[in-house]
């Protein structure tokens, strides 16, 4: 069993075969060693944490994907995302972002491609004006700035 | 104050009418309590301020906790490029709605953002509109000053002017797109129709508008691309000519490219189309030919091309190093000849087939157009391919002779569309082992685990002797040429043909387990295609079975998987050649049979109805 401590002082005990999904904890056992001291994840809450388990705990067993994944091949491996994962995926905003800010700092790729994938079909069909009303953002253009995207707008109107 | 206060109180909401004396009372109330409802208003309007400017103060300390916001700037850049990569943002066109540039849209951080991402403006598909062809200058007149004013004024001008301004904001597009992506290596797609301008150089309307200002725009835009050329991946090049030259061309350049231009170049689609057709002497003038330096590139690994009029070998492939060849056959070779004939100049038959396959060794996926009849193999060397995965051979099955000199120990996928056997089954086809499918799948059969073929060329004892030679299927896909085929003359007069095989009930039953009810004077084979994942059914015909029957199949293997007895069917698609009778989905529900995971593909023939609604109701206009 691996012990890990979250930011909120929490503290969980996991199957090795379980979390070793996480390339991030799977490297620090092999520099480490077997140890009974916890493995402190400053960046990720018993709430989130919780969450990311699930995920590990669904996948255990299965082979562990390529570590060497290009950026530009994320959300390109596969067209769908799974069912399991898709409703896995079914959270609140903040929630999904914490889980995509875990999974990167985990180094859990699948996860991480999960969420991005996720994002992307939030983001998928809709306006510039249309992101920022889905995820809080604010128009903070300058004139300067407002003036060039209405001529990138000329020029690449759709046709 | 309350209703009961009022000295009308038991008037209200009757019909009473009031008294003279008691009018200017009324009136006297209504004023009073309208000044107090002026003054409820402004409270109103005043408390809907406060509360707006309280939500709004709310919503921008709400904004600033937006998780969003705190995503590092290079995991931000990893979900734009999702957003890129989505499926629905595959073949995105450059313009206003391409995600990069709605990205850049956004806000500061996020346009710097999507600027410095350089890998989200790498596919540039270039799709220049058609300029609609026919006559080019207007109206033909011998009066030199009519012509002229016909011209400059002539729909066909205005047409071509604004042809001419989408080329260049195409251009304009283009050249940011470039820029934006650094160093980065492209994905090119290309699609472009030629002009024809010169067709009547002598015209004496042709005078304003110059050949050289119609296409320069055009011409940039190719030349733009190709300057580009080293940072070449991935390119779709798909052009049309009418030319009768392709030095003149707009896409000159692209034609002019050598090896030492696309050193990065990985995968290559080429295809010309020219559209005045081809004159055997002039044919090698339209690329590909040995000419065309880019089919050399030391990192071509994938190479597609269209139909031509060159002998393939003669291309500056280097073949040794291909992974992926698609051959669409050489031009004007389609029209079937007899046996034996040479047929109108050059052919890709078995043969030259076999010599391009023995070139590339290390093929792992191969595309190649047959021409219908082959002329006999003579006696041929083996060809070995150890890599090679996926084996597709259009409009003609090659028969044993092939597939004695091909070692293809990999190959698990095999395609044989065969659209041009005509439907008709071959006297001895699928009952003797010199039929030349079961001859495939006798060699190949244990070893494939996804295939294509076209169920009318067999008779029903062929169809079930492919089917039995296919053990470790996956995914099945049965081709028909449609129920409506004509079948040729018999070759012996009165000898009957045999009847095409039909996938029908009992082509279904042998997916599934013995029923108690069914009978069992007919002996049953193996249980067919026990890892079956996906199948699609004939989609032109040749299915006989029923609603009912395809749904006992789907729930038959879905239950039979749930018993750990065969693999999971993921994927159905049928085209039913009846009228819909129900929801197919939601009646496997209804049979329990779980169905997450399944995705049915269903169509129906018509869905015009067979009677016309009537217009009016009977019942009102039935005299």
């Amino acid at each position: 069993m691996v012990l890990l401590l979250t930011s909120d002082n929490e503290m969980f005990s996991v199957a090795e075969d379980v979390i070793k999904r996480s390339a991030y904890i799977k490297n620090m056992l092999e520099d480490v060693g077997e140890s009974d001291l916890p493995i402190p994840l400053p960046n990720v809450e018993s709430n989130v944490l919780v969450k990311i388990l699930e995920y590990c705990e669904h996948y255990r067993g299965e082979p562990l994907p390529a570590s060497d994944v290009d950026p530009a091949e994320i959300g390109d491996r596969s067209l769908d995302i799974a069912d399991w994962d898709q409703k896995y995926m079914a959270v609140d905003q903040e929630m999904l972002f914490e889980i995509i800010l875990a999974a990167n700092y985990l180094d859990i790729k699948s996860l991480l491609d999960v969420g991005c994938k996720t994002v992307a079909k939030m983001m998928k069909g809709k306006s510039s004006e249309e992101i920022r009303t889905l995820f809080n953002i604010a128009n903070d253009f300058t004139p300067e700035e407002e003036a060039q995207i209405r001529k990138e707008n000329a020029w690449a109107e759709c046709r | 104050m309350s209703v009961k206060d009022t000295p009308f109180l038991e008037h209200l909401d009757t019909n009473y009418a009031p008294t003279e004396e008691e009018l200017p009372v009324l009136r006297n109330i209504i004023q009073e309590n309208e000044e107090i409802l002026t003054d409820l208003d402004a409270q109103i309007q005043a408390l809907n301020d406060v509360r707006k400017a309280r939500a709004d103060f709310i919503q921008r300390h709400f904004a600033l906790l937006s998780p969003l916001k705190r995503l590092p700037d290079d995991l931000l850049s990893t979900l734009f490029l999702a957003l890129l990569n989505h499926p629905d943002n595959r073949h995105a066109k450059m313009s206003n709605t391409h995600p990069a540039v709605v990205l850049s849209h956004v806000c500061r951080r996020w346009r710097q953002l999507a600027l410095d991402t350089a890998l989200l403006w790498t596919a540039l598909r270039i799709y220049p509109p058609v300029l609609p062809q026919g006559y080019p200058y207007g109206s033909y007149s011998a009066n030199p000053h009519l012509s002229s004013q016909m011209t400059t004024h002539s729909p066909r001008v205005e047409v071509t002017r604004r042809w001419e301004k989408e080329v260049e904001k195409i251009l304009t597009m283009t050249r940011v797109w470039l820029k934006r992506s650094k160093e980065c290596t492209l994905t090119i797609d290309v699609h472009a129709p030629d002009v024809a301008p010169q067709i009547y150089p002598n015209h004496p309307t042709a005078v304003d508008v110059s050949p050289k200002a119609e296409t320069s725009g055009l011409t940039a835009l190719i030349e733009a691309v190709c300057d580009a050329s080293r940072r070449w991946k991935i390119a779709t090049l798909r052009v049309s000519t009418t030319r009768l030259t392709s030095s003149d061309s707009p896409f000159r350049r692209i034609f002019t490219l050598t090896e030492d231009d696309v050193p990065l170049l990985q995968e290559l689609i080429f295809s010309v189309n020219a559209s005045f057709g081809i004159h055997h002497e002039e044919g090698s003038l339209i690329p590909p030919h040995r000419e065309t330096g880019m089919l050399g590139g030391r990192s071509l690994r994938s190479v597609t091309l269209g139909p031509m009029c060159v002998d393939i070998n003669t291309l500056p492939i280097r073949w040794g190093q291909l992974t992926d060849i698609q051959f669409n056959g050489y031009i004007n070779v389609y029209t079937p000849f007899p046996p034996g004939d040479t047929g109108p100049g050059l052919s890709f038959d078995c043969t030259q087939a076999l010599n391009l396959l023995r070139l590339c060794p290390r093929l792992v996926n191969c595309d190649l157009s047959l021409v219908p009849y082959s002329r006999p193999l003579e006696s041929f060397g083996t060809v070995s391919l150890p890599d090679l995965k996926s084996l597709t051979l259009r409009y003609s099955v090659p028969d044993i002779g092939f597939i004695s000199c091909l070692q293809a120990s990999s190959l698990r996928k095999l395609v044989l569309p065969n659209f041009l056997d005509m439907g008709l089954p071959n006297e001895h086809a699928g009952e003797s082992p010199g039929s030349s499918l079961i001859a495939w799948l006798e060699a190949y059969g244990h070893q494939l685990t996804e295939i294509q073929f076209n169920v009318s060329t067999l008779t029903p004892a062929g169809l079930r002797t492919v089917m039995d030679l296919l053990p470790n299927i996956k995914t099945l896909r049965l081709d028909h040429n449609g129920d409506g085929a004509s079948l040729p003359p018999t070759p012996n007069g009165d000898q009957v043909l045999p009847m095409p095989a039909m996938v029908d009930e009992l082509f279904l039953g042998q997916f599934m387990p013995e029923r108690e009810d069914q009978r069992n004077d007919e002996p049953r084979g193996p249980l067919w295609c026990p890892n079956l994942e996906s199948i699609r059914f004939p989609r032109r015909g040749g299915t006989t079975f029923t609603e009912q029957d395809f749904l006992e199949f789907v729930a038959a293997r879905r239950r039979m998987h749930s018993e750990g007895k065969v693999g999971q069917l993921r994927e159905v698609t049928v085209m039913f050649g009846i009228l819909q009778e129900g929801d197919l989905m939601a009646r496997l529900e209804e049979m329990g049979v779980d169905v997450e995971g399944l995705t049915l593909k269903i169509s129906y023939a018509s869905r015009i109805p067979l009677r016309p609604e009537q217009v009016y109701p009977r019942e009102e206009y039935d005299f």
